[in-house]
């Protein structure tokens, strides 16, 4: 039988992972590096390139290389998010025909779910190497916040990739089962992530096997790249008034900055002060010129000082949503490698008034919770009872504009739920059923899941008519809505793709279009 | 052997007619001056170029004496093997910019990269760094060099090293090249 690996599929980076004599472990890529950054680009030359390759080339030939394609996937194009991460990126997303966004780079334009297909190919051949054996299955994480157009489209990405997707996790919730911790009796957890792009705050309820996510919060704008991108500026400047000479515009020197300044922050985390040396970064008439600076962890600290204070008000916020006191969570879990940083880890100790849990390297914390997800389903020895929450409430959308929810938020998954409705208008032959899902009590603030319609209602007057609408939660939180009209017995259902994801016929096209192409990852 | 060589010539010459006829004029010019370095002075080749050149340059500078004798001399630098002095003279030389010139430029630069291919070998081969940062400092390399070299990390091949920089692959191969003959890097597996 072969193995089933668990994929930590982050925003910045992605880890993969696997139980070996009941020990979860990360798997090194052949350049010994245990994350392979999110990252495909392709080369002047035409070559594709994911991860550290890509990753090389990010500054040099930024309008073609895509990072960051998490924050897109299952979105709309008209999405605050995706709008903002068009203002930010430097590579072009357009509207797709399902009115999802989609990366054209290198003149050719990939869906979301393609972009971290590629990724998690990548991630499984990783895995096929170490192992010496195929993979077919994983377990893949996701934000706790991600509605079901989104796990949808993880799905298909792993479809994309060759891989069965036994199980979509909560990403907090995966942190957690790395430590065991839904065995040691009733706990609150806080999970504080803070990875390179994005930063999450989840606080999880612990009780005799479920794990409830009581409420999230963060920023999908924050990580470690802004203390990159603080350091660089720092350097810049610095050079500006040493040197006389603006690096701003110089692409290769750019690149040698951001690289150089990643490294010195990961070394401040162990060391005082570091040196960064970057030989012959510029010329002028009268030859080369060198930056070589000292950067001590107090300068650091005083840069990004303002950023680590914002992820706390996110923190704050997260307390009041899940009704809460700071002084309330038994253990604090930090995931993300930024918080190996020393003013990161101290802060979120005085905020909770209590020592982080550590033990668990916190790049891998996440994939080796999904690994331990994955073991579990195919142990049927195994006691370990996982259940894991909808993470928004789920309805349709009724008269007036109103959102009738049938499945409140924070119940445990698998879930089966029906209600019966009615028509507004005499003699009305069809009802267009609505899936909404979000926490208000407007239909038009809630995200559309997807839409069908019942026709060949008897005729009646309004109201007479008995329609059974039933919603479906599997365990991954992917949803199938059905209805019913209890007089005729006709009935229709979806399992819900909203506009954002592919159809079958497109996954199919996509994973043929790739066979053609070998995907390069060194080191 | 010198029957052989004379029909390579004549093909030659045939294939940059043809070329010159669907307007690709460059490679026309590629393919003639590759004839003249086969047979120097063969007339039939000077005679196309020449002919090529006044009849097709908007953006040249024709009649222009420093450009006529600027091409002389390359040429002289080709025949005394000394292809690099030759595409420097060509590409910093002001009023240079004829079709002949620049088919003469794209000719060195194919065969100065194969060049540099061969002195390299296995573009699979993995660059280290040999000097250490006080030595480096003490050299003069220009910027793009310093670029190469700090993606040098003992993992990613010559061959990887030219696709992510991002670089021109010449001017990539080039500098790889250079500070390999210069001991800067060595190459292994």
């Amino acid at each position: 039988m072969s193995r089933v690996i668990g994929i930590d599929l982050g925003t910045t980076n992605s880890c993969v992972s696997v139980v070996e004599n009941g020990q979860s472990t990360v798997i090194p890529n052949s350049g010994g590096y245990k994350t392979t950054p999110s990252m495909f680009g392709i080369s002047q030359d035409g070559r594709r390139l994911v991860g550290h390759l890509a990753k090389r080339q990010a500054i040099t030939n930024a309008r073609n290389t895509a990072f960051a394609a998490k924050r897109l996937i299952g979105r709309r194009f008209d999405d605050p998010e995706v709008q903002k991460t068009i203002e930010l990126s430097p590579y072009e997303i357009v509207r797709g025909p399902n009115d999802d966004p989609r990366i054209k780079i290198g003149g050719k334009t990939f869906t979301c779910p393609e972009i971290a297909g590629i990724v998690l190919r990548e991630m499984k051949r990783v895995a096929e190497e170490y192992l010496s054996e195929t993979v077919h299955e994983a377990v893949i994480t996701v934000p706790a916040y991600f509605n079901d157009t989104q796990r949808q489209c993880t799905k298909d990405a792993g479809k994309i990739a060759g891989l069965e997707v036994l199980r979509i996790i909560n990403e907090p919730t995966a942190a957690a089962l790395s430590y065991g911790m839904n065995r040691e009796g009733d706990e609150k957890i806080a999970v504080y992530d803070l990875g390179g792009g994005t930063f999450d705050i989840s606080i999880l309820e612990m009780s005799e096997g479920v794990i409830e996510v009581l409420a999230t919060s963060g920023n999908t704008f924050l990580g470690g790249e802004d203390f990159d991108r603080r350091i660089v500026q720092h350097l810049i400047k610095w050079f500006e008034e040493t040197e006389g000479m603006d690096l701003r515009g110089d692409t290769m020197a750019l690149q040698r900055l951001k690289d150089a300044s990643e490294k010195a922050k990961c070394d401040l985390s162990m060391r005082d002060v570091v040196e960064i040396n970057l030989p012959f970064i510029a010329s002028d008439s009268e030859g080369p010129r060198h930056l070589n600076y000292e950067l001590t962890r107090e300068s650091l600290e005083n840069l990004v000082h303002d950023v680590v204070e914002g992820t706390l008000k996110s923190v704050e916020q997260c307390c009041v949503d899940a009704g809460i006191q700071a002084q309330d969570i038994d253990q604090v879990v930090l995931v993300g490698g930024q918080t190996r940083m020393p003013l990161v880890q101290k802060r979120v100790a005085e905020y909770f008034g209590k020592r982080p849990h550590k033990g668990v390297n916190p790049d891998e914390v996440v994939g080796l919770g999904a690994a331990v997800q994955a073991a579990a389903l195919l142990d049927s020895d195994n006691d370990m009872l996982l259940l894991d929450v909808t993470p928004l409430s789920l309805g349709i959308g009724t008269y007036g504009g109103h959102f009738a929810r049938l499945i409140e938020r924070n119940t445990t998954v698998p879930v089966s739920k029906g209600h019966i409705f009615t028509t507004t208008r005499d003699n009305q032959s069809a009802v267009k059923i609505r899936v909404l899902q979000g926490e208000s009590d407007m239909a038009a603030e809630s995200d559309l899941l997807g839409e069908f319609v019942l026709s060949g209602i008897r005729p009646a007057p309004k109201g007479e008519p008995e329609i059974e609408v039933s919603f479906d939660i599997d365990a991954n939180g992917i949803v199938s809505v059905s209805a019913r009209d209890l007089a005729t017995g006709k009935e229709q259902s979806i399992t819900v793709s909203s506009t954002g994801t592919l159809s079958d016929t497109e996954i199919d096209e996509i994973i043929q279009a790739h066979d053609i192409y070998e995907v390069e990852l060194k080191g | 052997m010198a029957q052989a060589k004379e029909e390579h010539v004549a093909k030659l010459l045939r294939q940059g007619l043809e070329l010159y006829g669907t307007g690709e004029i460059p490679r026309a010019f590629m393919l003639w001056n590759e004839a003249l370095e086969l047979d120097p002075g063969n007339e039939e080749a000077l005679d196309y170029i020449r002919d090529a050149d006044r009849r097709s340059l908007p953006r040249a500078d024709r009649g222009d004496a420093p450009s006529a004798s600027i091409v002389w001399d390359a040429r002289r630098l080709v025949q005394g093997e000394n292809e690099e002095a030759a595409l420097e003279l060509l590409v910093s030389a002001p009023n240079s910019v004829t079709l002949e010139c620049e088919s003469m430029v794209e000719l060195l630069r194919a065969k100065i990269f194969r060049k540099y291919k061969n002195a390299l070998g296995d573009l699979d081969k993995i660059p280290r760094v040999k000097e250490d940062a006080a030595d480096l400092e003490g050299r003069n390399l220009p910027p793009s060099a310093g670029f190469l070299l700090s993606m040098v990390d003992g993992l990613t091949s010559l061959s990887d090293l030219v696709t992510v920089s991002g670089m021109d692959r010449f001017e990539a191969l080039r500098s790889l090249h250079r500070m390999s003959e210069a001991g800067i890097l060595e190459l292994g597996t």
